[in-house]
C-alpha cells in the first residue's frame, strides 16, 4: 500500500468513525496544521456523499420490489377470499334458518300449551307511539336544531304528533337500524384524493387597483393555508375590477378548503354559468368534489353533475372524472 | 417500533449492520402498518397529492436509512414518531423548493430531529454525482455501494468474488479514483466547489 492509499484509508476510516477516541484527536490535530489534509478530508465528505446516491438508488430498487411482492401476494388473498366468502354466505344462512326454525318451533308450542294467552294480548293497550324509536337518517350536512321525537311525551294516551306518525313501527325499526351506520367508500378521502391543487392554481393578477390589491393579498394567506384571512380579505371587492371571475375562484377554493363546501358551492355555480374558459370547467369539476364531499346526502346533484362532466370527452376533467366514477363503482 | 419480534433497538442495530439484516429491517419498516398511513395523512391534509405522499414515504425512508447509519438519531423519541417528524420536515423543504411553502410552526415537529434539508445534498451537486457514478461503471458502482454501506473488505471480496480482501481493498480505491478523476474533470463541479 503505497502512502495515498494509506491516507485515503485513514480519511476513510476517520469519516466513517472507525478511529479510536485518541485516534480521532490525534488526527483532527493533524487536520488542524495542515490544510492540505483538510482540504482532502472535506474532498472525502463531498464524495461520499455523492455515493450515498448510490445507497438511494438500490434502496429506492428495493422499496419497488416490495411494493411488486405486496402486488402479488394482493391477488391470491383476494383469490382464498373468493373461494371462502360463497362457504361463510352458506354457514350464514344455515345459522339464520336454524334460528327461525327454532323461534317457530318454540312459538308453535306455546301457542299450543296455552291458548288463553291469545286474549291477554288483545286486551293490552297498544303503546305504539311512546315506544317506537327514532330511527332517522343522519343529516350530514347540517344537524337539526330540534328533534320531536327526542322530546319526552307527557301523556302517551295523547293524539299522535305528526312526527311520530312519520316513524317506522316497531316491527320495522330492526330492519331501519343498520342505516344508522352506512358502510361504503369513504367519500371525503376521495374527495381529498382526486382535489389537487395544481389543477386549481390561482394566478396573481395585476396591480392596478384596491381590488387587484386585496386579491393579491388574499392569495397570499391562501397560498399559506390561511383560507380564513383570504375569505375575510375577498369578501369585500367581490365584485371589483376586472378579475371579478378570479376572485370568485379564489373565494369558491379558499372555501372549500376550509371545508365550506356548501357556502363554496354557489360561486362554483356562477363560475360554471358563465361559461369562461378555462375557469367553468374547473369550477364544475370543483362543485363535483363539493358534492363528492357532502355524499351520500347530496348523491342525487353529484350524480347529475359528475355525468354532465362525463357527457363532454373533451372537457379537461373528463379522465379525472372516469377515474373517480370508477373508483366509486 | 410496536412490533412482536422486534424493538427500536434491534431495528437501530440491524439497519447499522448493514447488509441482508439492514435490507430486512428496511422491509418491514417499509410494510409497518399504520406508518405510511401516517405521512400519507400528513402529505393529503397539507395540500399533496396521493403521489407525492407516495414519494415523500420513499424519500423519507431514504433518509430514515442514512439518519440511521450516521448515527444522528439520538433515541430522545420513538423511532416512529422520529420517521413521521422527518417526512413532515422533507414535506416542508419539497413545498418550499416548489413554491408553496406553508408557514408551519416548529412545534409541530419534534425538536430533536435535525431538518433533512441540512442533509440533503444540493441539487447541482446531485445532478454531477449521478452523471459522474454513470461513467465509473456497473462494477465499480456495486462495490462502492457496498464499501458505502460499511461491509468490510473481507464481504466486499466474498460478494464481488475478488481472491482477497486485499485485492477488494485496491478495487475498492482505484474505483474511488475514476470517480474522484470523472468529478475533477468536470468543469462544472470545480466551478461549484469555488462558490
Amino acid at each position: 500500500m503505497n502512502t495515498a492509499e494509506q491516507r485515503f484509508d485513514q480519511i476513510e476510516q476517520y469519516l466513517r468513525g472507525l478511529l479510536s477516541r485518541e485516534e480521532a484527536a490525534a488526527f483532527e490535530a493533524t487536520m488542524a496544521a495542515d490544510p492540505d489534509l483538510a482540504a482532502l478530508v472535506q474532498q472525502h465528505r463531498l464524495e461520499r456523499q455523492g455515493l450515498e446516491l448510490l445507497v438511494e438508488r438500490d434502496l429506492l430498487a428495493q422499496m419497488r420490489a416490495w411494493d411488486r411482492e405486496s402486488a402479488q401476494q394482493a391477488p391470491a388473498t383476494a383469490t382464498r377470499r373468493a373461494i371462502l366468502r360463497p362457504i361463510t354466505v352458506l354457514w350464514r344462512v344455515a345459522a339464520v334458518l336454524s334460528l327461525a326454525l327454532l323461534g317457530w318451533w318454540l312459538l308453535r308450542d306455546q301457542s299450543l300449551s296455552s291458548p288463553e294467552a291469545i286474549p291477554t294480548v288483545v286486551d293490552t293497550k297498544p303503546e305504539i307511539r311512546s315506544k317506537a324509536p327514532s330511527v332517522r337518517k343522519p343529516a350530514p350536512a347540517r344537524p337539526k336544531t330540534s328533534s320531536p321525537s327526542t322530546t319526552p311525551a307527557p301523556d302517551t294516551d295523547e293524539e299522535p304528533s305528526d312526527d311520530i306518525a312519520e316513524q317506522p313501527s316497531p316491527a320495522a325499526a330492526p330492519e331501519t337500524q343498520p342505516s344508522l351506520a352506512p358502510s361504503g367508500p369513504d367519500y371525503a378521502a376521495l374527495g381529498d384524493e382526486f382535489y389537487r391543487d395544481r389543477d386549481f392554481q390561482p394566478a396573481q393578477v395585476g396591480k392596478g387597483d384596491a381590488g387587484n390589491s386585496s386579491y393579491n393579498q388574499a392569495l397570499d394567506s391562501y397560498k399559506n393555508g390561511k383560507f380564513g384571512d383570504a375569505i375575510t380579505k375577498l369578501r369585500p371587492q367581490l365584485n371589483a375590477g376586472p378579475e371579478t371571475i378570479q376572485r370568485k375562484e379564489l373565494m369558491a377554493h379558499s372555501l372549500y378548503k376550509s371545508g365550506q363546501f356548501d357556502a363554496a358551492i354557489p360561486y362554483f355555480r356562477e363560475i360554471m354559468s358563465s361559461g369562461q374558459s378555462p375557469y367553468a370547467e374547473r369550477a364544475e369539476w370543483a362543485l363535483a368534489l363539493s358534492l363528492l364531499q357532502q355524499m351520500p346526502a347530496k348523491k342525487p346533484l353529484f350524480d347529475r353533475v359528475l355525468a354532465g362532466i362525463l357527457a363532454n370527452p373533451r372537457h379537461a376533467f373528463y379522465r379525472q372524472a372516469q377515474s373517480l366514477q370508477n373508483r366509486l363503482q | 417500533m410496536a412490533n412482536t419480534n422486534w424493538t427500536d433497538e434491534s431495528l437501530i442495530a440491524d439497519i447499522q449492520r448493514g447488509g441482508s439484516a439492514r435490507a430486512e429491517a428496511l422491509k418491514r419498516l417499509y410494510q409497518l402498518p399504520g406508518l405510511r398511513e401516517s405521512v400519507y395523512r400528513h402529505v393529503l391534509q397539507h395540500g399533496g397529492s396521493q403521489q407525492d405522499a407516495q414519494d415523500m414515504f420513499q424519500e423519507t425512508l431514504v433518509l430514515f436509512d442514512r439518519n440511521l447509519r450516521e448515527g444522528r438519531f439520538e433515541g430522545k423519541s420513538a423511532l416512529r414518531t422520529y420517521f413521521v417528524a422527518i417526512a413532515k420536515w422533507h414535506w416542508v423543504t419539497v413545498r418550499r423548493q416548489q413554491g408553496r411553502y406553508t408557514e408551519l410552526s416548529p412545534a409541530q415537529y419534534d425538536g430533536e430531529v435535525e431538518s433533512p434539508e441540512a442533509d440533503t445534498i444540493r441539487s447541482e451537486y446531485r445532478e454531477l454525482f449521478q452523471e459522474a457514478l454513470g461513467q465509473i461503471g456497473e462494477r465499480c458502482r456495486e462495490l462502492l455501494q457496498l464499501y458505502q454501506l460499511d461491509y468490510s473488505m473481507e464481504e466486499i471480496a466474498q460478494k464481488m468474488q475478488y481472491g482477497s480482501s486485499d485485492v477488494a481493498k485496491k478495487e475498492a480505491y482505484r474505483c474511488r479514483m475514476r470517480f474522484r478523476e470523472i468529478l475533477e474533470n468536470n468543469p462544472q463541479f470545480a466551478a461549484l466547489r469555488n462558490t
